[in-house]
């Protein structure tokens, strides 16, 4: 394969290029109400070619191998375009080429399992919600992606690595007269397909659950305090900060970037933030980014104060800061952008009782349900939470969704739980998926968080 | 563009032919060119050459496909279709002979010549005015995309489109917020954008200079057509076939009852060659055709693909994407006002300009919460600031069954992720619940 790419590489008359080449094979299984609603073992391939010429870097994405030649030329065109038009030249920040083969380890490799032997999975993790009568209707899912990926620069790097992720979601809704109520079980990870075994207790409780939402009642809209679990500091973690610690995004916001220089004080003096993509056996877990460099440990927010950024070679020759090795792409439809590897709250001394009742009157926001940022702003739900009034849980709350500023937000984060969990499946879109977003963080109590909801 | 009308396609449907009762394939290649300036500087200029085959079986009413980037191996590519279809999946339908389509004008043979070039240059223009007048951080993004997708069946179906597309995104974003006025423009060949596009940005970002906290609670809330997704989103869920099957739509076995506010008419038409994407038939082959979902308020009629036709007893509406039913041409009737009239008719309520959120919440129920990025507060017919920190909530029938004003203005919405656009007026509404942090 190697030296097909270098056949490429010997096309472009450029001061750096980089070819990836990357076969993505995806085994998918999917069950609707009492359906089995899809079955497939899919093979597709691509590559993704950037050249930098005078200070201008381009990308071409092309999927025939005939079609190399025309990639080549339009990416040498580009890339003098942007030379010429540019206001600043491009550089990349200097990193020792490395030759590597890397395959992760896994548990159970799920390319060993039949598809047959998943699709009995899936149907009888499907059939615990539908054993029930106000279950209307679920979606189960199964998928699982090998990115076989083959990288080379003209530097000298030359690596290949294997990314194997197993994927489960089953959505749930319940249904009475015209209002329905969902929820979702998640599984997977990184090291093998035994991350989606042993769910049937996890589906049971999230159908019960489901069902208890029919008679809850819709939260009012108001500002509260509140505590979140794990999988809502997470969210919270990566949708309101962990995107502004991605260098491609700040650089292109002046006011940001002003705000956010290394050493500013930006949360209360509780609060650790790390993304360390290296935590073996989370999904977030990788050795090598998508443009040759290896994937360390950020410490991005330090008793805090602002002490660390996740780069491209691009962005961290820009900002004057170490590389990272977090440039990442989908598959091979994709160049690489800037994206978290596994982003956390480190925990702190409190227990969850002592949050609640430090809370005393609030609500406690449970499991994430999409999120968005615009600037400083962020926005994303709860699929549900509990009124907490003195310190003790009250009534179940549907409705949850929460917007807020990032700043002022990270400033009310006042205590920090002494637990600590990661996401098992990613989904993060900043243009494109990032299946292995991973994030996580123990329970936390932030002050003041906008709620939305009936007046 | 080359059409890559090669025999390759023929010897695969003759290939999966012997093993299958009927046989689907479609080719789609692409190539697209975009140009993205950030802080109103040049930034990325990319390109991508891409070509992706589907292929699906269809065998004693189950269904087994398959999709690849190369067809390097014809055997290979088969077998993972005929393996998917061991699966059982159930297709209780056949696909269609269909031919004899209508013309549409979807392709604009411009869009082959026009070049990065004059989109760097177009976009350095908009950065200019907008650099000049306004105080935001100006982003832009302009692309062309050309596109050549066949289908063919085994009943005899062999169709073939080309589409050109022209795109420009514009933002002028508010300092460290990140949330602005943008515009997203299509069109099927390149239009240099008009000076009123820039003018409307420029006073609405220059409204926003005022940030002001008014009490918050029951109010007008005007969503710009962009904004519109949020409330379209859920209505493109709950009118789905799929929906329908699953018994998850509220609007289940309403057909001819009222159930939002009678100025409203919603449809779909993949007919209106005036945007770029028209389309004579859908991703299963079926001819496309205006679909009426509700009619001054009523609801008239659900949308089908194949699968989920035959699953309720229903036909076909030609809305088929090869894994569900999916609308990408909504529409929705313009009023009489100009949007200014509309702000100028409010006592007190809010413009959404940016809606953050959209996906979130429960869709299926119609509900929605999102935080404004940004919206601006009108007293007395008069935009008097800019409001941050607050969300818009409610329930999108009983939003909907709320209009005071339909715009005559129209602009794009993207549908949902997976692209699909809808072109939508603004539209106003009463009693919307607004929440703003004090």
């Amino acid at each position: 394969m190697f030296d097909s790419l270098k056949n490429v590489l010997a096309l472009v008359d450029a001061d750096y290029a980089d070819i990836r080449y990357e076969v993505r094979k995806t085994n998918q299984v999917a069950y609707s109400r009492d359906e089995l609603t899809h079955i497939s073992a899919d093979s597709t391939d691509g590559f993704v070619l950037r050249v930098l010429k005078n200070g201008g870097f381009s990308s071409v994405v092309f999927t025939r191998p005939d079609d190399a030649a025309a990639a080549a030329a339009k990416a040498m065109e580009n890339a003098r375009l942007l030379a010429q038009r540019q206001d600043k030249p491009v550089r990349l920040a200097s990193v020792e080429p490395v030759v590597a083969t890397f395959s992760p380890t896994l548990v159970e490799d799920p390319r060993l399992i039949s598809i047959e032997e998943k699709q009995e999975l899936v149907r009888a993790y499907n059939a615990i919600p539908l054993k029930h009568d106000k279950i209307v209707t679920t979606m189960t899912g199964y998928t699982d992606i090998i990115r076989e990926k083959y990288f080379l620069s003209t530097e000298g790097a030359q690596i290949h690595e294997d990314l194997v992720t197993s994927l489960f979601g089953c959505s749930i809704t319940a249904k009475d007269g015209t209002l329905t109520q969902g929820l979702v079980v998640l599984g997977g990870g990184s090291d093998g397909f035994q991350t989606v075994r042993g769910l049937e207790a996890s589906i049971e409780r999230y159908t019960g659950l489901a069902i208890d939402l029919l008679n809850a009642e819709p939260v009012h809209g108001g500002v509260y305090n509140c505590v979140l679990n794990p999988s809502m500091t997470g969210v919270f973690t990566h949708e309101a900060f962990g995107h502004f610690s991605e260098a491609d995004i700040i650089e292109r916001l002046p006011a940001m970037r002003k705000k956010m220089y290394l050493g500013s004080k930006l949360g209360s003096d509780v609060l650790n933030i790390v993304d360390d993509a290296t935590i073996e056996h989370e999904v977030g877990f990788y050795r090598f980014d998508d443009e040759g460099v290896p994937v360390r440990r950020v410490q991005l927010i330090k008793d805090g104060v602002l002490t660390g950024r996740l780069h491209s070679r691009k962005t961290a020759a820009e900002f004057n800061e170490p590389v990272s090795g977090h440039m990442i792409a989908e598959d091979h439809r994709y160049a690489p952008i800037i994206r978290m590897g596994t982003i956390y709250i480190e925990p702190g001394e409190f227990s969850q009782e002592d949050l609640f009742e430090r809370l005393g009157d609030g609500i406690y926001l449970v499991d994430k349900k999409g999120g968005q940022t615009a600037g400083e702003n962020f926005s994303f739900g709860a699929m549900y939470g509990w009124e907490i009034k003195n310190g003790k849980k009250g009534r179940l709350l549907r409705d949850l969704n929460i917007s807020g500023n990032l700043y002022q937000t990270l400033a009310d984060i006042s205590h920090i739980g002494n637990d600590l969990e990661f996401s098992k499946r990613g989904g993060c879109g900043k243009g494109q998926i990032n299946h292995r977003s991973c994030m996580g963080g123990p329970h936390v109590l932030i002050k003041n968080l906008v709620v939305g909801g009936a007046s | 563009m080359k059409l890559h009308n090669d025999n390759s396609l023929e010897a695969l449907l003759a290939l999966a032919r012997a093993h299958a009762d009927q046989v689907e394939i479609r080719k789609v290649v692409t190539n697209t060119s975009s140009v993205s300036f950030s802080d109103a500087h040049l930034d990325e200029i990319k390109t991508s050459i891409r070509q992706k085959i589907f292929l699906r079986l269809l065998r004693d009413g189950k269904q087994g496909s398959a999709v690849t980037c190369n067809l390097i191996d014809m055997n290979e590519f088969v077998k993972h279709a005929l393996h998917s279809l061991e699966g059982g999946v159930e297709a209780p339908f056949d696909l269609p002979l269909t031919r004899d389509l209508p013309n549409l004008a979807t392709y604009e043979a411009s869009v082959e010549s026009l070049s990065n070039e004059a989109m760097v240059e177009e976009s350095e223009r908009v950065c200019e005015y907008l650099s000049k007048n306004t105080s935001g951080e100006i982003g832009t993004q302009a692309g062309r995309h050309i596109s050549h997708m066949r289908l063919l069946n085994s009943q005899g179906t062999d169709l073939s489109t080309d589409t050109t597309a022209y795109h420009l995104w514009l933002s002028s974003g508010y300092p460290g917020g990140a949330s602005g006025v943008g515009r997203l423009l299509m069109s099927k060949d390149f239009q240099p954008l008009a000076d009123e596009v820039l003018e409307t940005i420029a006073t609405r970002y220059n409204q926003g200079d005022t940030i002001v906290k008014p009490k918050d609670g029951l109010m007008q809330v005007l969503f710009t057509p962009g904004t519109m997704l949020t409330l379209l989103w859920r209505l493109s869920i709950a009118t789905s076939g799929f929906s329908v099957y699953r018994k998850t739509s509220p609007l289940l076995g309403r057909i001819g009852e009222k159930i939002i506010s009678d100025k409203l008419t919603i449809y779909n038409d993949p007919h209106d060659d005036t945007l770029p994407d028209a389309e004579t038939f859908d991703n299963e082959g079926v001819p496309t055709r205006k679909l009426i979902l509700f009619e001054n308020g009523v609801l008239r009629n659900f949308y089908y693909d194949l699968k989920y036709a035959a699953k309720c007893k229903a036909q076909s509406t030609g809305n088929g994407d090869g894994s569900g039913p999916v609308l990408n041409h909504m529409r929705i009737e313009p009023g009489e006002h100009s949007i200014e009239q509309l702000i100028a008719g409010m006592e007190r309520g809010l413009v959404l300009e940016g809606a953050m959120g959209a996906h979130s919440g429960n869709l299926n129920n119609g509900d929605y919460s999102i935080g404004v990025t940004p919206a601006y507060y009108v007293e007395n017919g008069k935009v008097v600031g800019r409001v941050k920190d607050a969300m818009a909530a409610g329930n999108v029938y009983e939003t909907l069954s709320h209009v005071a004003g339909i715009s005559r203005e129209r602009g794009l919405a993207h549908m949902n992720y997976g692209g699909g656009l809808g072109h939508v007026p603004a539209v106003l509404c009463d009693n919307v619940s607004v929440t703003i942090k004090q």
